[in-house]
This record gives C-alpha cells, sequence and structure tokens, in this order.
C-alpha cells in the first residue's frame, strides 16, 4: 500500500513522471503542475517526486493508527 | 558614492510609484558621520566615529507627469515612509546570464520623501530634483520577479523564463520587497507569496506579503518590505492570487535580499 503525505505547506511541482521529465528538461512551459495546500493529503507519483518534496521539508509522512 | 547611468536601470520603484525618469542621473551617497573630540587647549582637532551612517538618494532629470509617475509622488512630500527598489541591471532576472547568480537590486527598506524642486516644465515632462532620506541603509538584493503585468492566478516557477536565482541561500532569514504598480479587474484585494526551492522542482510558500487593494495602488502605497526569519533557498520565485474580480491584473515586482 503506498504512503500517504501530508502537506506541510503550500507547494507546487510538476503533475506527472511526464512533466517532471520535461521540467528538468527545461521546457516547463509543457509540464502539467500540481498545486496542493497545506494540510492536503498528497501521495507521489515516483520516487524522484517524493524525495524533491522531502528536500524541500513540503511533506510529513501520514502515520496509521493501524 | 556611486553614479549609475538611467539607460542601465530597469526599474525605479517608490511604493507603488515608478519614478524612473526619461533622462535622469540617480546619485547614492552613503556618509559616515564623525564627531569632535577636541576639548579647549589641545592644538589639533580629533574626531571620532560612531558607526552611524547616513544614505541619501537625489535624483535629477525629466520626468513624466502621467499618474503613478514621480511627480505625482514627490509633489506633496507624503512623510509616509515607502520601499524603494532599484533594478540596477535592468529588468530581467539572471542578469548577467553567466555566471548564473541572479540579477542584482538595491532595496531601501524605509525611505522618506524629503525634498522636490521644480525647475522647469512643458507640456508633459517637469525637470525637477528629488530627494531620499534613507532609513536603515541600503541592501543588495536579486530581482525575483521582473516589473510586469499578469493575469490569471498563478506561479512563477512554472516557467523558466521567469523564475529567479537568489544565491548563495541563508539560514540567517531576511527580506522580500513587494511593489504593486497596477491592479484592474476591480479584485477586492491581491496577495503575492514569496516560494523558495532547493532544487527548482518543488516549490513551497515561504511567507505571504500582506495583501494589497486597488485603493492601495492609487494613493502609492501597495508595497511591503517583509522580513523572514530561518531558510532561504537558492531557488526563489512567487506566486499571486486574487480575491474576486473579473478578469483581474496585476503589476508587480518582487525582490528579495538573503542575510549573511
Amino acid at each position: 500500500m503506498p504512503k500517504s503525505y501530508r502537506a506541510l505547506v503550500g507547494f507546487s511541482c510538476p503533475a506527472d513522471p511526464e512533466s517532471l521529465k520535461k521540467w528538468k528538461a527545461g521546457k516547463k512551459d509543457q509540464a502539467k503542475l500540481m498545486v496542493v495546500k497545506k494540510g492536503d493529503k498528497v501521495e507521489p507519483f515516483n520516487e524522484d517526486i517524493l524525495k524533491s518534496w522531502l528536500a524541500n521539508d513540503a511533506v510529513e509522512e501520514v502515520k496509521s493508527n493501524g | 558614492m556611486a553614479k549609475y547611468s538611467s539607460k542601465d536601470v530597469g526599474f525605479m520603484l517608490l511604493g507603488s510609484y515608478s519614478v524612473l525618469a526619461a533622462v535622469s542621473s540617480i546619485e547614492d551617497s552613503v556618509t559616515l558621520k564623525l564627531n569632535e573630540t577636541y576639548s579647549l587647549g589641545e592644538a589639533d582637532e580629533s574626531f571620532w566615529s560612531g558607526g552611524a551612517k547616513q544614505t541619501e538618494i537625489v535624483q535629477e532629470g525629466w520626468y513624466d507627469d502621467a499618474v503613478g509617475n514621480l511627480h505625482q509622488a514627490m509633489t506633496d512630500l507624503s512623510t509616509v515612509e515607502l520601499p524603494m527598489t532599484i533594478a540596477i541591471h535592468g529588468n530581467a532576472i539572471n542578469m548577467p546570464a553567466s555566471p548564473v547568480a541572479g540579477t542584482e537590486i538595491d532595496i531601501y527598506q524605509s525611505v522618506q520623501r524629503v525634498g522636490y524642486t521644480v525647475q522647469m516644465a512643458t507640456s508633459e515632462v517637469t525637470k525637477a530634483q528629488a530627494r531620499y532620506g534613507i532609513w536603515y541603509g541600503k541592501k543588495r538584493g536579486k530581482l525575483v520577479a521582473p516589473l510586469a503585468t499578469r493575469s490569471t492566478a498563478a506561479n512563477l516557477d512554472a516557467d523558466d523564463a521567469k523564475c529567479a536565482v537568489a544565491q548563495p541561500a541563508g539560514t540567517n532569514g531576511g527580506a522580500a520587497v513587494l511593489h504593486i504598480t497596477g491592479l484592474t479587474g476591480t479584485p477586492t484585494n491581491v496577495t503575492i507569496t514569496l516560494r523558495h526551492s532547493v532544487d527548482g522542482v518543488t516549490y513551497t510558500d515561504k511567507q505571504a506579503f500582506t495583501a494589497f487593494t486597488p485603493a492601495n495602488v492609487l494613493t502609492g502605497v501597495a508595497s511591503q518590505y517583509m522580513t523572514f526569519t530561518g531558510q532561504i533557498n537558492s531557488w526563489v520565485s512567487a506566486s499571486w492570487a486574487y480575491t474576486g474580480g473579473t478578469a483581474p491584473t496585476v503589476t508587480f515586482a518582487v525582490g528579495v535580499y538573503v542575510a549573511p
């Protein structure tokens, strides 16, 4: 089961793997953007975007009690 | 003392006013104050400095008398203190392009309008001298958002060509400066937010400026020198969002100063 994360602050980033590739290639105008509000729950679409979220202190993991 | 040619200056903003003239000189001087310390009977004069500096800007040239320009800003010598920002290297990010280190700007936290001498006026331009008193000195910052008109609420970092770099990153806080020179479409207000990123991929909100109304712009005060604490990352950007309005647009510039 994929881990879930909560936004610690409002943030934005590429919305999917293809957009991330385009973003890194300097084609931001062709990339879809994902805008997240503080407190929203989000799931990373791949490891690279999760690393970026964590590096920017944008999210924290949501721990379940089960 | 430094002098800059007006042709190199991208903008000169005082609050919501654009005070860059068509032809002018801008003289920026910093003076270290000395106090006499010799007493009666001493042969030679001696002085002591407490470290206090006085900063002044004198601007002289030909000014447009359009609304929102220097003539309107200076004629009544309002006592309201405003931030001033001078884009000494132009109104584009990452100038020079190599090495990429961000476009340098001069940020004056608190500026008092102290003198305005009109020398002559023609039908639409005025030759005059404007004098500014500077509190808290000058800070060398980086341009985050060039002065431009934007429409739909968005993030500047969604476009490479509009995303700024402020290097180096810092952990001791700093300040950001905002100038709004236009706000159309009658929104209730507009909120500009400073954003940053360590990798240029995920941008997080750092801190929001005060929300400003169209009336704030008309009265020249839609601007803020906003201090922040803690970490500021290398990639710095801004977003904007409106409350209400019909197809609103906002014209603004943002700069950032990273404390050493």
